[in-house]
Parts: structure tokens; C-alpha cells; sequence
């Protein structure tokens, strides 16, 4: 028995899985959420943000981290639209995030009443992610020269006044790698300027030490960081939506984690019983 | 820039701008011709020159004399890096064009590598030179929204059943520190998601024991011992990016690659 | 039978709300979502057709990208549009890049590569003091002994960063019982660590997959609750 505990079939598994994520999308189980401290953060800082300033929205994810990066970027911009901030998408690490960022502006913008180019504009990607922060920093209009359309920055009303970073009061940056480091070093580092960061829930733990040292003001991890930002904006969306799943998906790879250790534990405390009483004998 | 170096109009402006080309194509035949023991010390002092910018430009005084330049410079660089994203483009297709060539393997599969980005570069293309055009736009809305980005999002997404096929067969509590490493992944698993945070919701949020509830435990196991740790490995880290810095920088790396003739 | 089943108009109209393009773009994009799934049933064509059409789509827009977001607006407009013709000059020192691919001239290209690593390399400095000394002093800027009693947070988070440091440390061969002592303690705190991140990453692959339920059956299917 012990070692049948051990040898379920990994389709079983994925067909488990898969009708307990179905269910709880179809009936879900809405249990209160508690947030954290590093969220809290993160909001306060958006919170706090000039309104004569712009805000860069750092979009260095890809499609693959969608329903972790994408929420979060969601609820942000919510709320950033609605303490109607001016603010300019840029990314460094993936060709695709300024594209992917744009295009759920552009979903939010009809509710908020921005407008492209007046409120928010897009400069798209940039490689070489410390030489383009190192570069933009000393004259953004001089980095970017034109929008991610083609448009020439002198023509986007919402870049009005910003020269350097000092004409920049928070960067919200959202990340699939290890970016973080380079932001820090070539914009915190000098300028103090205030960054908060979202990330993938695979890199999180590794951001605590920028976090405990203030280097960042805010920290959202995974989607439970979305889910946390939307209920502090009071807006449920898409990282509310997959708590009650996920909750559930915690749980079954405790439960299997459990059972496979039962098979192993059990299975080897027989073979151990079944040698000593061989030994006796 | 004076006299005829700065340009009079479109007809000098080219003539500058092919000339600056042929001049590279003579020093490209110039390196060519240069004697085979001076490559490397070219090629380290390259290296040397290209690290000396911004280190030195970081331990002088603030606003030096390089401080101007850096815009500059950056620019350059930035310029550089984009010549080099289509290489990866490049070495990827010349290896779809072999298999279409030899029409080994899937070879198919090379068909449809090809005829995708055809039709990506086509569409990116149209809808940013004539974005009125609505073709333009509607094939690349489908093509990114509808095909990049669900594509990208499902092959990530396959992780999710991987994962929990390796936890449960490989995650064997055999050691204990095996059986830690398990509980704190359950405490911060369950810290996580509010079915974890509903196990602990009778113990009041101002009550001295609200240090039991299980997100605070996983978040004290996060921003506590794990930052301790990671920051452990950062200093790490850090000394090692330095001392392999230097080593690039001075040209003292050895390996697979810088050991390579040249 | 109700039309959505018979007509094609219909059902691509129902898919897309309305709109019959829109129910095209979640029909193409649930056939890429479970094309891509195919694979957890065993290897098969199908997967291998989506496979290479993401990674034709994802070079396609990688091509677009390095032209129209970069090179276009910092090489080709200055150049030709503000007279700044010496930016001919980076188009010959990137094309040194491709000399990997001839045997003759591969020398060339380590010019341009290793520069690149040189200037990457004289970045570190920056790195060091103003990403990594802030770090330091955020170490020791958490007292163990404060208001009278002893912080037990802030002496776990030394006791761990400094056996971790001693576990790491193999300049010397760790002979002193002290140091075998702690370099043990900081292998245990290790563990902990790597179990939240272990923690972290379930929830990472999970989140990734319900995003994608969410689709199938939300757009899809139309079965979730608004």
C-alpha cells in the first residue's frame, strides 16, 4: 500500500488538478484576505506621488507571466488613473512587456477618461537595461526622442516639463527576472528616487533584502500581491478572482506532498522492519 | 563641426555618411592585414578602454570631465545592443533553413517558424507606418494579443502541472532538513492565499498573539530569515561579479572562450 | 437547435460578444491555449506546430521591435534626419557582431564583444556602492539589544546572515569546530529560506495556470460568474 502512495499517476494528478481549479473558478469560495505590510507599502507610495510629476511604469515581463505581472500592472495603473498621475510605459528586459502594459492602459483608460499622449504615453522597449537607466536618467526626452507609434516626445502633452529624473516621483517597476538590482544601482542609487516594485512570485523572496534595506518602498509578490492592491484600491479584478483557486491548488500539493511522504516513510519503515526481522531470524 | 565635416544639405549629408562607410571597409581590410600577434593586445585594450569609461568616470569627483560624455556613450551602446538583438534571430532561422534545406526532422515545423514571423514582421510593420489602416491593425492585434500572448502564457502555465508532479514524487522528507525546508514551504504556501490566513482568523489582528497567525509567520519567515540569507548570498554574489568584473576588464579571464585563437 | 450550434456567424458572434472578429481572436487564441496543453497528454504534432509558431511570432516581433523602437528613433533619424552623420559610423561596428560566422573573420567579432563586456565590467562599481553597500549597513543598522531587551528578530536575521557567510566561505578549509558549528547552523537557516521560495514558486505555477482557466472558461466557454 505504502508503495502505491508513491506511484499515483501524474495524469490522475493533472486531472485532480485541473476539476478543483475549474470548480472554485465556477464556485468560488471567497474568504477574507489579509494585506501585508509590503503591499501597504506599495500603495502608499502610489499614494503619495506628486501630481505635478510623472511616473514610470517599468514593464520588464513577458506573456509568460501574464496573470501574475499583468494583474498587478492592472491594479496599479487603476490606480494611478484614478489619482490621475501622468505616466510613461518603458522596458528594458523583454521586447514584449511596453506592448503587453500599453494594451491593458488602453482597456482602462475608456473608465477613466485618459487619453493617449495627453495622460500616459508609451515609450516602449529599450535593450541594455543599466546603460538605457544610466542614459535616461541625465535627459528622458533626449533618451526616448520619440513614443513607441513613432510620435515625437515634443508633440505628447504629457510630458510636459519632465526633463530628468528629478522631474519623475515614483517608478513602478514590474519584473519577471532579476532587474531590480540594476534600477537601484543606477536610479535609486543617486537620485533617491522612490521605486516600488511587482514581481513574479519565483523571484519574491529574493527582493526582501531591497525591501528591509528601503531601497524599495513596496513590494508585490505574485498575485497575491494583485489580489492585496485590489482590495486596497476596493476594486476587485483578476488576482481576487484566482485567490480562491489558488488557495485550493496550495492545498492539494500540501495534501500530495503529504501522501507521497506517507508512501516513502511508511514504505521504508516496512522494508527497515522486514531486514531487521530477516537479520533476527 | 565645421567646413565640409558638417553637412550642407541631403546630397553632403550622404556623401559623409558613405564615405564614413567606406572608410570602415578600409579599416576593416587594414585589420585584416595587420599581423596576427597584434590582435590580441588590440583586443584587450578594447576591452580595457571600453571598462575605463564609466569606472573612471564613477571614482572621479562628481560632474568631471566625463560626466558630458555619458549621454553619449550611452547612446552608443544602447545603438550596439540593438544590433545585436536580431543575432539570436539570425542563428535560430540559419538553423530552420538547414532543416529546410535537408528537409530532415521537422522540417515542417521550420515552415511554420517562418511563415509566423513573415507574418508578425508584416503586421508589426503595417500598423506602425500606416496605423490608420484598420488590416493593419485588427491582424496585429490578432496576432499579438491572441496568438503571442496566449501562446507565452500557456507554455509558462504547463509549469503548474510539473510542479506539482515533482512535489509530490521527488519531495521526500528524508533528512530534517528536508522535513524544514517542508514546513516553511507549507507555512509561507499557506500564508499566501486566504484559506491559509482563515486557519489562524480567530486570533485577533491587535492581540499579542497576533504573531501566531499564520501570515504573519510567513511573513516573518520571508522578511526575516530568508532576506537574512539572500543577503548572505548577495554579499556573495557581489564580491564574485567584482572579482569577475576586474577579470573581463583586465583581460585576465580564461576559458572556452577568451582562451580561443584569434 | 439553437443557431450558435449550426451557424459558424453565429457562434464566432456569440464567442466575440457581438463582434465577429472578436469571436475569431478567442477562437484563435483557444486553439493556440490548447494546442499548447496537448503536450501534458504525450508529445504530439500539434504541440510541435504551436511551439514554432511562438517562436516565429515572438523573433517576428523582436525583429520589429530592434528597428522601430530602437534603431529607427536613436540611429536612422539622427543620422539621416538630424544630420548627425557620424552615427554611420555604429552601423559597421555592429555588423562586427555577425563576423561569428565566418571562420576568416571571427576575430573581429570579439573586438565589438569584448568591448561590451569591458563596459559592462566598469559598471560594477556602481552596482557595489549603490545597490550592495546600502545592503551592509542596513545589516548592522538592526540592533539585538534595544528598549532593555533583546530583539530576537533582529539577532535570528544576523545569526543568519553570518552563518550563511561562513557556509559560503571557501577561502579557508573549515577546520575549527566553531566554524564547522556555524557553517552547519547557516546550512539549516538555508533551509528555510529555500523552503519559502519553494512555497513561493507553487503559487508562482499555479497562478499561471489559472490565469489560463480563467480564459478558457471565462471567454471561452462563458461559464464564470461576472
Amino acid at each position: 500500500m505504502f508503495e502505491r502512495l508513491q506511484r499515483i499517476d501524474r495524469r490522475a494528478v493533472y486531472i485532480v488538478l485541473f476539476l478543483l481549479m475549474v470548480a472554485l473558478l465556477k464556485w468560488p469560495l471567497r474568504l477574507p484576505m489579509v494585506v501585508s505590510s509590503d503591499a501597504r507599502g506599495f500603495y502608499e507610495a502610489v499614494e503619495r506621488t506628486d501630481p505635478s510629476k510623472l511616473v514610470l511604469v517599468a514593464a520588464d515581463w513577458d506573456a509568460g507571466t501574464m496573470a501574475e505581472n499583468g494583474t498587478q500592472t492592472e491594479a496599479v495603473l487603476r490606480h494611478l488613473m484614478r489619482l490621475h498621475r501622468r505616466f510613461a510605459i518603458m522596458g528594458f528586459a523583454w521586447p514584449a512587456g511596453p506592448e503587453l502594459t500599453d494594451g491593458i492602459a488602453r482597456r482602462l483608460a475608456p473608465e477613466y477618461d485618459y487619453e493617449y499622449g495627453r495622460d500616459w504615453v508609451n515609450f516602449g522597449f529599450k535593450p541594455v537595461l543599466s546603460i538605457s537607466l544610466m542614459t535616461l536618467v541625465k535627459d528622458i526626452p533626449g533618451f526616448y526622442k520619440k513614443d513607441a507609434k513613432n510620435t515625437p516626445v515634443a508633440e505628447l502633452p504629457a510630458l510636459e516639463g519632465v526633463r530628468d529624473i528629478h522631474d519623475v516621483s515614483l517608478i513602478a517597476q514590474f519584473t519577471s527576472a532579476a532587474t531590480l538590482g540594476s534600477y537601484i544601482a543606477f536610479v535609486w542609487g543617486p537620485f533617491k528616487t522612490p521605486i516600488v516594485h511587482g514581481c513574479t512570485a519565483v523571484i519574491g523572496p529574493q527582493q526582501y533584502p531591497y525591501l528591509d534595506a528601503r531601497q524599495i518602498e513596496g513590494l508585490l509578490m505574485g498575485v497575491r500581491g494583485s489580489a492585496e492592491y485590489e482590495a486596497l484600491i476596493g476594486r476587485p479584478g483578476g488576482g481576487t478572482e484566482m485567490m480562491p483557486a489558488q488557495s485550493f491548488a496550495h492545498l492539494l500539493i500540501i495534501v500530495l506532498i503529504i501522501v507521497g511522504n506517507i508512501g516513502y516513510l511508511g514504505a521504508r519503515g516496512w522494508r527497515q522492519r522486514k531486514a531487521g526481522g530477516a537479520e533476527g531470524a | 563641426m565645421r567646413g565640409w565635416l558638417a553637412p550642407h544639405g541631403r546630397g553632403h549629408l550622404w556623401a559623409l555618411i558613405v564615405g564614413a562607410w567606406v572608410l570602415s571597409v578600409g579599416v576593416f581590410f587594414l585589420l585584416q592585414v595587420m599581423p596576427p600577434r597584434w590582435r590580441r593586445p588590440m583586443i584587450m585594450l578594447f576591452t580595457f578602454l571600453g571598462g575605463c569609461f564609466y569606472s573612471v568616470e564613477f571614482f572621479l569627483p562628481p560632474n568631471n570631465f566625463l560626466t558630458s560624455y555619458k549621454e553619449g556613450f550611452g547612446n552608443a551602446w544602447v545603438v550596439m545592443g540593438s544590433f545585436a538583438m536580431p543575432l539570436g534571430v539570425l542563428n535560430l532561422s540559419l538553423v530552420h533553413v538547414k532543416k529546410i534545406a535537408t528537409r530532415s526532422g521537422s522540417w515542417g515545423g521550420s515552415i511554420v517558424y517562418f511563415t509566423a514571423m513573415a507574418a508578425m514582421v508584416t503586421f508589426c510593420f503595417w500598423q506602425q507606418y500606416w496605423p490608420k489602416s484598420k488590416a493593419g491593425g485588427q491582424g496585429f492585434e490578432l496576432l499579438f494579443q491572441y496568438a503571442y500572448m496566449p501562446l507565452g502564457a500557456t507554455m509558462f502555465s504547463i509549469l503548474a502541472f510539473y510542479i506539482v508532479s515533482a512535489a509530490y514524487r521527488a519531495f521526500r522528507i528524508s533528512t530534517a532538513e528536508a522535513g524544514l525546508m517542508a514546513a516553511a514551504a507549507f507555512v509561507v504556501m499557506l500564508g499566501q492565499v486566504p484559506l491559509g490566513m482563515w486557519l489562524t482568523h480567530g486570533i485577533p489582528v491587535e492581540s499579542r498573539w497576533a504573531g501566531l497567525r499564520v501570515e504573519q509567520i510567513a511573513h516573518w519567515i520571508l522578511a526575516g530569515i530568508n532576506m537574512a540569507a539572500v543577503r548572505g548570498v548577495l554579499f556573495g554574489a557581489a564580491v564574485g561579479s567584482l572579482a569577475m568584473a576586474l577579470r573581463i576588464w583586465l583581460s585576465l579571464e580564461r576559458g572556452a572562450y577568451f582562451d580561443q585563437k584569434v | 437547435m439553437p443557431s450558435v450550434l449550426t451557424s459558424p456567424h453565429a457562434a464566432l458572434s456569440w464567442l466575440g460578444d457581438g463582434s465577429l472578429f472578436r469571436g475569431v481572436e478567442v477562437l484563435v487564441a483557444a486553439a493556440c491555449t490548447l494546442g499548447v496543453y496537448s503536450i501534458l497528454y504525450r508529445e504530439n504534432t500539434v504541440f510541435r506546430f504551436f511551439e514554432h509558431f511562438y517562436v516565429g511570432l515572438a523573433m517576428g516581433y523582436m525583429i520589429f521591435v530592434a528597428w522601430a523602437q530602437v534603431l529607427e528613433p536613436k540611429w536612422w533619424t539622427p543620422m539621416v534626419h538630424e544630420m548627425k552623420w557620424t552615427w554611420a559610423l555604429a552601423l559597421p561596428a555592429g555588423l562586427l557582431f555577425y563576423l561569428i560566422y565566418s571562420k576568416r573573420y571571427v576575430w573581429m567579432s570579439r573586438l565589438i564583444i569584448m568591448t561590451s563586456l569591458g563596459v559592462a565590467s566598469g559598471m560594477v562599481f556602481y552596482s557595489l556602492a549603490n545597490a550592495v553597500m546600502p545592503q551592509v549597513w542596513a545589516a548592522v543598522d538592526r540592533p539585538i539589544w534595544s528598549k532593555g531587551a533583546v530583539q530576537v528578530s533582529n539577532l535570528i536575521s544576523a545569526v543568519t546572515l553570518l552563518t550563511v557567510l561562513v557556509y559560503f566561505f571557501f577561502s579557508f578549509e573549515q577546520k575549527s569546530r566553531a566554524v564547522r558549528g556555524a557553517a552547519v547552523t547557516g546550512r539549516w537557516l538555508m533551509m528555510v529560506a529555500f523552503g519559502a521560495m519553494f512555497g513561493a514558486t507553487v503559487m508562482a505555477r499555479m497562478s499561471l495556470l489559472i490565469g489560463r482557466l480563467q480564459f478558457l472558461l471565462g471567454d471561452l466557454l462563458k461559464v464564470l460568474p461576472k
